[in-house]
């Protein structure tokens, strides 16, 4: 906040010199400067892999430096764990919160605290946390168990949770990506108020919107080294990506106009169950024509990722129905749902899709390890047993082919799939999925956890194969993702399409307010967009 | 009729003793996040350990104090590779339990040889006044010492894992070790401590069904208690108050099956002595049956734990 900074500058309360960190094979943190001032909100940039998590761990001392220097108010500190770096006043927000479930906001918040004793008074502890989530305006239960708070109010917890340590220093690492569009449009008036109130805030993204929103100041980094350092009046999106990635990035995705082509998907008053035995989606009904991406715009956890699992096969039908390409698909097996063109690009990447150690190569003839040149007939066991041998030349040579237009990285097809990063396991399985020339496509969660790079990769790879003439279905969490791609959005609720429109019909608001519950669209209005 | 009751009552209690010390001690380690399927052999190390101790020195507290001890030796050694190597739990489990197993009965065969020596069982203390009550008197106040402690220690237990911020600490190591890490909790040092501790009461355990209910020692003499008592775990859905319920319910079993052993021959019936010997092992499946359905386990138990 330039104008209660004077000049925009507070004083420095952490200060980081040289820090270097090594995980074998990379140097995720190379000679990092870093200064976190009072009153100010910094903003780390960089994509995914660029060391910004691994930077603000050793500052949470969780990981130690292998070289490099840290002060907190000008006094040289040393963090073996947390627990230090709590007492000298620094608390992070993970982004995969560090919560625990099966226990209230009152004992998340109070556990590891000396304060009140081996016999902690609760109900004590309760009033000091409300009055504390007063002063920044949250409304939390207090023993209300983690588990049946939203992610947003899991987010207030975390954040409680620095606070009544009072913290100097608040690490926020990827906050928005699990929140609704108004969930982050409180947390920025949140940080706004903590920085007013002195604190210094880091805030991690690789979004570039959200960092021109909320920074005064923005740091970029670049496989572990600083490439940019600038306040927000002198940045803009396209200099910023820029040099995120160390090249040009088209922001703005080419979307060519395409007009449907037939129905390729029919899904009747579909019903699935849920990991915990209760409807997960409650009878939804809709339609994915040729050449057309349908969006779904939800909160993680409101049936999307149910839907997505049933319709390729990997959860069972309650009721309902699935119509591809004019056959009744409801109970047919994934083996014969791939075969006739169905594909999916799944959200938890190492459980569903990948083989982590089978390599590169191998993961990306998975499914179709039965055809030429992968695979070659032998004498006797093709005849007889329908046999086939590996051909491992055929593999590689087709391998090759794929990380060079792909652009995975590390180049080797032999490489463990396990060992590669997120962007790059992404590409090999998107690689796989499309590369067999597949029909309709439901891509969850396509770019989530992706840099720049990878994301536009993705991004341009599902729109030229919407164009070329399959149907997509995309899950994402990213409301800005599903808006710019999709040429159709329902808006899912607790199971239910609660409202569908073509992208510019209707509000950031009006979609948020849709996917919190608080309004939905009539039926007969939903239904038409399908015709 | 009601002194065969209160007796029958006494001796299940008596009996239940050992497998609740085990018990509560494993459903801390649990909770904590580790599984230790080496109970069974270290409460047999802790047998070992209490025999000769009392058979040498005569003095039956330093009998319950090697036990003690023993236990928390293999702890560390459980620890050591569970925690600190982060080795596969079960395999480890399994070693300490063939380990203990195995050098117990090594022990004793070295010491004594094949003969069964048998040492001064510790008496039963009545409690004055209270062992004056009709029936409960009898039952629950005329009894080992060590079931005096199970009385004041597994509620201090369950006080501790729900109410204090000890337990907090370890519920949260085992549902979630990074966000107990992030808060500043030790959660190396609690998992240590949870499994010497839970390691601690297993040999006290063996100590005390050495002691107080056989007076002897032979070759495999806890005939799967330990591993029942890690069943335990799951039946009282790792809730210490309810663990000791379960051993109760099979310490009762047993004592029925026991005192009805003699009528059953006296009438003519020896097949059913057989019947009876079974008894507590059907009834403690069938109660493991029942009651583990929609047990939730703590969330990382069985996974170790690292920062990178």
């Amino acid at each position: 906040m330039g104008e209660e900074n004077g000049d925009g500058k507070g004083d420095v309360i952490v200060l980081m010199k040289g820090i270097v960190k090594r995980f074998p094979g990379v140097v995720a943190n190379d000679h990092i400067d870093l200064e976190i001032r009072r009153g100010e909100v910094l903003a780390l940039l960089g994509e995914n892999g660029a060391g910004k998590t691994t930077l603000m761990n050793i500052l949470y001392g969780l990981y130690q430096p292998d070289e490099g220097e840290i002060y907190v108010e000008g006094k040289r500190v040393r963090f073996r764990s947390p627990r230090d770096a709590i007492a000298h006043g620094i608390g992070m927000v993970h982004q995969h919160f560090t919560l625990v479930e099966d226990m209230t906001v009152v004992e998340n918040v109070i556990l590891g605290l000396r304060k009140y004793g081996t016999f902690p008074d609760l109900k004590k502890a309760a009033e000091d946390i409300t009055e504390v989530a007063k002063g920044v305006g949250f409304k939390i239960n207090p023993w209300a168990y983690i588990w049946q708070l939203s992610a947003g109010e899991k987010q207030k917890v975390e954040i409680l949770k620095a606070l009544f340590r009072k913290v100097k220093v608040l690490i926020l690492d990827e906050p928005t990506s699990v929140l609704t569009p108004q969930d982050t449009k409180e947390l920025f008036a949140t940080i706004r108020k903590l920085v007013a109130r002195g604190l210094g805030v880091v805030f991690i993204s690789h979004k570039l919107n959200e960092v021109m929103e909320i920074a005064d100041r923005i740091v970029v980094l670049r496989r572990g080294k600083v490439v940019g350092r600038l306040m927000r009046e002198q940045a803009n999106p396209r200099l910023l990506a820029k040099l995120m990635v160390g090249r040009e990035v088209f922001l703005e995705i080419h979307k060519p106009p395409r007009e449907p082509g037939r129905v390729l998907l029919e899904v009747h008053g579909l019903k699935v169950m849920g990991d915990k035995g209760l409807l997960a989606v409650k009878g939804v009904s809709f339609r994915i024509r040729e050449g057309e991406i349908v969006g779904v715009a939800a909160v993680a956890g409101n049936g999307q990722k149910e839907l997505a699992e049933a319709l390729y096969g990997l959860r069972k039908v309650e009721e309902g129905r699935i119509i591809y390409e004019g056959e009744d698909i409801t109970k047919a097996p994934i083996s014969e749902r791939i075969r006739r063109g169905i594909a999916l690009i799944p959200e938890e990447r190492l459980v569903y899709g990948a083989l982590p150690t089978f390599t590169v190569a191998e993961n990306l003839i998975l499914e179709e390890v039965d055809k030429e040149p992968f695979s070659v007939p032998v004498p006797v066991l093709t005849p007889a047993l329908g046999m086939r041998a590996l051909n491992r030349e055929g593999i590689i040579n087709y391998a090759k082919k794929v990380i060079a237009k792909y652009r995975i990285y590390p180049p080797y097809p032999e490489y463990p799939a396990g060992k590669l990063s997120g962007g790059n396991l992404q590409k090999v399985m998107v690689a796989r999925e499309l590369e067999r020339g597949s029909k309709l496509i439901i891509a969850e969660e396509p770019t989530a956890g992706l840099d720049v790079a990878a994301t536009e990769f993705v991004r341009e790879t599902l729109v030229k194969a919407r164009t070329e003439g399959s149907g997509v279905l995309l899950i994402s969490s990213d409301l800005s993702e599903v808006l710019s791609l999709s040429d159709k959005v329902m808006v899912m609720y607790e199971g239910e399409i609660v409202g569908a429109f073509r992208p510019g019909e209707l509000s950031i608001e009006e979609i948020g307010l849709m996917m919190a519950g608080a309004k939905r669209m009539p039926e007969e209005e939903v239904a038409k967009i399908w015709q | 009729m009601w002194d065969v009751i209160a007796s029958v009552i006494n001796l299940g209690i008596a009996m239940a003793t050992p497998l609740a010390l085990a018990s509560v001690g494993e459903v801390y380690s649990e909770r904590s996040g580790t599984i230790n399927l080496g109970v069974e052999g270290i409460m047999l190390m802790g047998a070992i350990a209490a025999f000769h101790m009392t058979y040498v020195t005569g003095d039956l507290l330093l009998g319950y104090l090697a036990g003690l001890a023993i236990g928390v030796i293999f702890g560390m050694l459980f620890s050591f590779m569970s925690v600190t190597l982060r080795l596969n739990q079960v395999i480890a489990g399994m070693g300490i339990y063939f380990l203990g197993f195995g050098l117990s009965d090594f022990i004793y065969k070295t010491l004594y040889g094949k003969e069964y020596v048998t040492i001064q069982k510790p008496p039963q203390i009545p409690v004055p006044g209270l062992v004056n009550i009709p029936i409960i008197g009898q039952a629950l106040f005329d009894q080992y010492p060590t079931v005096y402690l199970t009385y004041i220690l597994i509620p201090v237990l369950w006080y501790l894992l729900y109410k204090s911020s000890i337990g907090i600490s370890v519920r949260a190591v085992g549902e979630n070790p990074k966000a107990a890490d992030t808060m500043g909790v030790n959660v190396f040092l609690v998992k240590h401590l949870t499994i010497w501790f839970g390691s601690a009461l297993a040999g006290l355990a063996g100590a005390a069904l050495c002691l107080e209910i056989t007076g002897l020692f032979f070759e495999n003499l806890t005939f799967g208690l330990g591993f029942i008592a890690v069943g335990l775990v799951y039946f009282g859905k790792w809730d210490p108050m309810k663990a000791w319920a379960g051993a109760l319910i099979y310490g009762m079993t047993w004592s029925i099956s026991v005192t009805l052993q003699d009528p059953l021959q006296k009438m003519g019936h020896p097949e059913m002595v057989y019947f009876m010997l079974m008894l507590p092992y059907i009834v403690i499946i069938i109660a493991l049956v029942i009651m583990s359905r929609g047990a939730r386990p703590p969330k990382y138990l069985g996974v170790p734990y690292t920062r990178e």
